[in-house]
């Protein structure tokens, strides 16, 4: 999660992770939305608070802003509807 | 706790704050309810606009008028709705507190019912002023929580914090009151291995199973545009976020709709609607309406989150407001209690906010009024809705 708004063309640090890691971030990232930490396959969970919270709805690269353009809730998953 | 003193009640926990209420029947009763509630800051109003039965509503306003923080209700009729006043009269006085009820078609119409009304409040407010104070003691309390206007930081910030003031509460022995379980939606699992045994765990995921066919009819997920705008993504995104405030004690039980917690520790208040001939019917329809539903179980306090901003407060418990954002405290700082966006900026840990809210629940209890009371909020809400007490187990 962006602790403030990142501008694109970023390296940003990684707070909490074992040890020291930044990302370069791809597109502007709004203040408290997602980014991607590796690259996430289509398909593939997105985990957040180490809990799978959507399943990304294409290839996302390292970097990549993470929001409802590539993500899909299992929910609505199931249910045949698009992401809200 | 430094010697807080309450209000005793005949029944029931003590008091917090000492109000009278007129409460209207029917929507055709409101104008006049809310004129004889204007003669003071101790009245309140509130009501249920139905004219038709509803049981639940019905049952929800006895449990709003036998609440801690009540000392004497005023019951408001039009006089030919479903609604049965006299019945409500008789729940409220057989629970210890003084109740009268007024038939606007009897009284004769607006201007003598005002009059009556107001005579009858001021007797109760006089009355109400003589309420014995007792010392409260942390395990007299019970605190509801509830959030609204969430963001991305809610479930970093001022969830999570509020989740550590509730572990301080619950070790202190209060009873503490979650809700929203359409925002529990994909934490089932993790939230059953917080029940205390297994036959509970079951039961929270029916309640979970429930809320989830629920969402699916409606058809709706519990997750809004401002929601989306904030970063959240997925409703069980927002839904591991919210259930932070859960903190990390046991759950001890599942309540219903105006049920009081029947111990200390945690429960988790079920306000989703069973299936009933209107199926499920709208449920949840605004935070005002989970507020509600958590004061009807008998909290005391209500401590309210937030991330995108809100600036509601309630009749009857007072609502303190923590919230997450820094952008958002900035910007209506006015409005707000505890200052959780101090997480978001590395200047506060979540155990240290947490400490903060627990002290300002104690201090709210003993008299201090929350932002929302000194602005004057005075929200409520009280919808249609079917709920089976014996439901989920």
């Amino acid at each position: 999660m962006a602790l403030d708004a990142i501008q694109a063309g970023t390296e940003a640090r990684v707070l909490g992770a074992q040890e020291e890691a930044s990302v370069k971030v791809r597109q502007e990232i709004p203040f408290a939305h997602k980014v991607a930490l590796r690259p996430i396959a289509k398909g593939e969970s997105i985990v957040k608070y180490g809990a799978p919270v959507g399943i990304a709805t294409t290839d996302i690269a390292a970097g990549d802003w993470v929001h409802t353009h590539n993500v899909q809730s299992v929910f609505a998953a199931r249910q045949g509807e698009q992401a809200s | 706790m430094s010697e807080i003193q309450g209000f005793r009640r005949r029944t029931g926990p003590p008091g917090i704050r000492n109000y009278v209420l007129s409460i209207h029947t029917v929507e055709c009763s409101s104008f006049v309810s809310q004129k004889i509630a204007s003669i003071g800051p101790r009245v309140q109003s509130l009501g249920f606009p139905g004219c038709y039965q509803n049981d639940y509503a019905a049952r929800l306003m006895v449990a709003l008028g036998t609440h801690p923080n009540v000392g004497a209700v005023l019951l408001v009729s039009l006089g030919c709705e479903c609604t049965d006043a006299s019945e409500m009269a008789d729940e409220i006085r057989a629970a210890g507190r003084p109740v009268e009820v007024l038939r606007i078609q009897q009284a004769g119409g607006t201007e003598p019912t005002i009059s009556k009304g107001r005579e009858i409040v001021g007797r109760m407010l006089a009355e109400t002023e003589k309420t014995p104070r007792v010392p409260i003691a942390v395990s007299d309390l019970i605190v509801g929580t509830e959030c609204g206007g969430s963001d991305a930081t809610s479930g970093i910030a001022a969830n999570p914090a509020v989740g550590h003031a509730f572990d301080l509460l619950v070790d202190s022995g209060a009873a503490v009151i979650f809700e929203e379980t359409l925002e529990m939606l994909g934490c089932d699992e993790i939230a059953a291995r917080r029940t205390a045994n297994r036959d509970l765990a079951g039961e929270l995921r029916r309640v979970i199973a429930k809320a989830e066919s629920f969402s699916r009819q409606s058809p709706h997920f519990s997750i809004g545009p401002g929601n989306v705008t904030g970063g959240l993504t997925t409703i069980e995104e927002k839904s591991m976020g919210a259930f932070a405030k859960s903190g990390s004690r046991p759950i001890s039980g599942i309540i219903k709709v105006a049920q009081r917690p029947p111990a200390s520790g945690l429960y988790l208040l079920d306000t989703v609607p069973d299936p009933s001939p209107f199926h499920y019917g709208y449920s949840n329809p605004n935070d005002s309406e989970g507020i509600m539903a958590l004061i009807s179980c008998g909290a005391q306090v209500i401590v309210f989150t937030t991330g995108r901003g809100s600036v509601i407060g309630s009749v009857i418990s007072p609502v303190l407001k923590v919230c997450g954002n820094p952008q958002t405290y900035a910007r209506m700082s006015g409005d707000m209690d505890v200052n959780a966006g101090r997480i978001v900026l590395g200047e506060a840990s979540i155990a240290q906010v947490g400490r903060e809210i627990y002290d300002r629940v104690l201090a709210v209890a003993g008299g201090e009024p929350t932002a929302a009371e000194v602005l004057g909020h005075q929200e409520y809400c009280i919808p249609y809705k079917h709920q089976d007490l014996c439901a989920n187990v």
